[in-house]
């Protein structure tokens, strides 16, 4: 297979692309990166929000899609909207706040136009500068399409996105599977850390069904957690441990086969000594089934789930990704908790995320070392292409058309870069 | 309301009280020891039993057990924290060029017949690749100061940005 890594005229960027390679290009040229904004981030659903974060009327964050920043809230009629954070005047960003609740909607800091929680323009101050009957409907906040699917908030840019169900596709029935470490209990975001790592925004993608750099790169979490932790993240040889290509980009990657439907039991598998204090607590107060069925949730889900281009469902976390630059890259790890919960679960959950994630965590920091020197390293010479072919020799076709390798494989990968071509190189 | 302020001087240490020095004296070293990474002797500081150490994502916040923060450690954690970072495997804390920290603007409390509360600030530059990242903080230090030997039961690390994005770190603050 031959690929055209010099060719960077016009913008044939399919061309940067092949079956088992990509060019390095694609980490590296800001004007792929600005490309990829448009012809991707602003054309395809990106999550931008789990449904309990905004528990209240009035409750909000301030996110982005792409570079452009965005409210999301629940407004009076519990309806989420996603709004462009930018007044309809002159241009201010309206909400600075990472997150809060206000009781009536947003007021522009410059000359206090005030817009409701839908994004409706309420009032203009000294309106005598213009005609009596301006037309305030049309002035209201830029306003994203928006659709949930399992409580997760999806928004687009783009009026004509196919609907979210079919952009997902068999996503779907993963996003059951990862919902369902809710163990009967709604699923909430118990918190979240955002940080930045200096590579491009696919390094990271590629990373999430990558169980290759895992024992290598998180040597130093392996060594450092309990014996029953290590064995089960031990899937380097395990035949059950496999990666799927979904379709649209999307790829999951199994790292612990035995917790993929949480629902199911066969009563083998022994409670992690760690959580013997917990199970203690909480023996009184549940039944035996009940209390194993949330014992095992709390590593959460047992494999990491790519929804391309943004989003991660990544055992017991959402990860949203959002690219800054050519060579930044935003995160947010948000931990997932029982609604309604015993509150020592949702705290052992808060441990475990706080033992591997984010940026102080044991796990995190390695990876955002490696990406960066992927970054770094790709720079060497852009027109080498990275190889993405590890597991073409063994990949095979799933009963329902997905090719299927060990997880160890870049399976995944290679999914993601078909609908990067296919989205890069579509007219429009 | 009077009365309260009047207390509250009272409790309030002259830095140059014995004690307040020796506190002092022990957070300039443990900013040392944190500098050349000398992670196990920087362990030695800590008082034995129950300790904290916390790295929180919001100010407001009491309870750190029944919230994410970016660090939460008890005793065994920060033992294991120290020997992630000592192991030689920890790809972040081996790229970590190097790290120059301020420790300044100190308040000293007596908050026990052996405890004070020691207040700061910490500017710390660290240099990697080409790059000089500025991370500051608030610090708050509870020190013992029973024997002759001051030693840290808690610090909490009040990143100023804490609420916001920040880079991945492969020291400690
Ligand atoms: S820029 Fe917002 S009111 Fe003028
Ligand atoms: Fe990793």
């Amino acid at each position: 297979m031959s690929i055209d890594v010099a060719g960077r005229t016009g913008s044939d960027w399919g061309s940067l692309v092949a079956a088992d390679r990509v060019s390095a290009r694609v980490y590296l040229d800001p004007e792929i990166y600005e490309a990829e904004l448009e012809r991707i981030f602003y054309k395809t659903w990106n999550c931008v929000g789990h449904e309990s974060e905004f528990p209240e009327r009035g409750s909000f964050k301030t996110r982005a899609v792409g570079r452009r920043p965005v409210i999301v809230c629940r407004d009076r009629n519990d309806q989420i909207n996603v709004l462009l954070n930018r007044c309809r005047h002159r241009g201010a960003l309206l909400c600075e706040k990472p997150d809060g609740a206000v009781a009536g909607g947003f007021t522009c800091p410059y000359h206090s136009w005030s817009y409701a929680l839908d994004g409706r323009l309420r009032g203009i101050p000294y309106p005598d500068g213009y005609p009596r009957d301006i037309d305030k409907s049309r002035l209201g906040l830029r306003r994203l399409r928006v659709e949930t699917y399992a409580g997760l908030i999806f928004a687009t840019f783009d009026e004509n996105a196919e609907p979210l169900a079919g952009f997902l596709g068999s996503a779907r029935r993963w996003i059951d599977l990862f919902m369902k470490q809710g163990a009967g209990y709604p699923v909430k975001v118990q918190g979240a850390f955002k940080f930045r790592y200096q590579a491009n925004w696919k390094i990271q993608l590629e990373n999430v069904t990558d169980g290759y750099h895992f024992p290598l790169v998180h040597r130093s979490w392996m060594a450092n957690v309990d014996a029953q932790t290590a064995e089960m993240l031990s899937f380097m040889k395990d035949p059950e441990a496999v990666t799927y290509g979904l379709e649209n980009g999307h790829s999951v990657g199994i790292f612990v086969p035995e917790h993929v439907d949480l629902n199911e039991d066969d009563g083998t598998e022994a409670l992690q000594d760690r959580f013997g204090d917990l199970v203690a607590d909480l023996q009184p107060g549940l039944p035996p089934e009940r209390l194993r069925r949330l014992v095992r949730s709390l590593h959460g889900a047992g494999f990491n789930l790519n929804v391309f281009p943004n989003l991660a469902l990544s055992m017991g976390f959402i990860r949203l990704l959002n690219p800054v630059a050519v060579d930044a890259t935003d995160n947010e790890h948000m931990v997932l908790g029982y609604e309604g919960g015993p509150e020592g679960a949702n705290r052992e959950r808060l441990r475990i995320h706080e033992h591997f994630q984010g940026p102080f965590g044991f796990g995190t920091p390695d990876d955002s070392e490696v990406w960066a020197r992927v970054q770094r390293g790709a720079a060497a010479d852009p027109d080498m292409p990275i190889l993405i072919d590890r597991g073409l020799n063994r990949e095979e076709m799933s009963d329902e058309g997905h090719p299927r390798s060990h997880v160890t494989d870049e399976t995944g990968m290679r999914e993601a870069y078909r609908m990067w071509k296919r989205l890069m190189t579509d007219a429009g | 309301m009077q009365a309260e302020a009047w207390a509250d001087a009272e409790r309030k240490l002259a830095l140059a009280d014995p004690v307040a020095l020796s506190a002092i004296e022990l957070i300039y070293r443990e900013a040392r020891l944190l500098d050349d990474q000398r992670y196990r002797d920087w362990d030695e500081l800590w008082a034995e039993g129950e300790t904290r150490y916390v790295v929180p994502m919001r100010r407001e916040v009491v309870d750190y057990d029944a919230t994410l923060n970016f660090i939460n450690d008890d005793s065994p954690m920060r033992r294991r924290r120290v020997d992630r970072m000592t192991s030689g495997h920890a790809g972040a804390v081996n790229a970590v060029g190097r790290t120059v920290r301020t420790v300044s603007r100190f308040a000293v409390d007596r908050i026990g017949d052996h405890e004070l509360r020691v207040t700061s600030t910490e500017i710390v530059v660290a240099y990697k690749q080409g790059d000089h990242q500025v991370w500051a903080a608030e610090l708050t230090h509870h020190i013992l100061s029973a024997d002759d030997r001051p030693c840290i039961r808690a610090k909490i690390v009040h990143l100023v940005d804490a609420e916001h994005t920040v880079r991945t770190c492969g020291f400690l603050l």
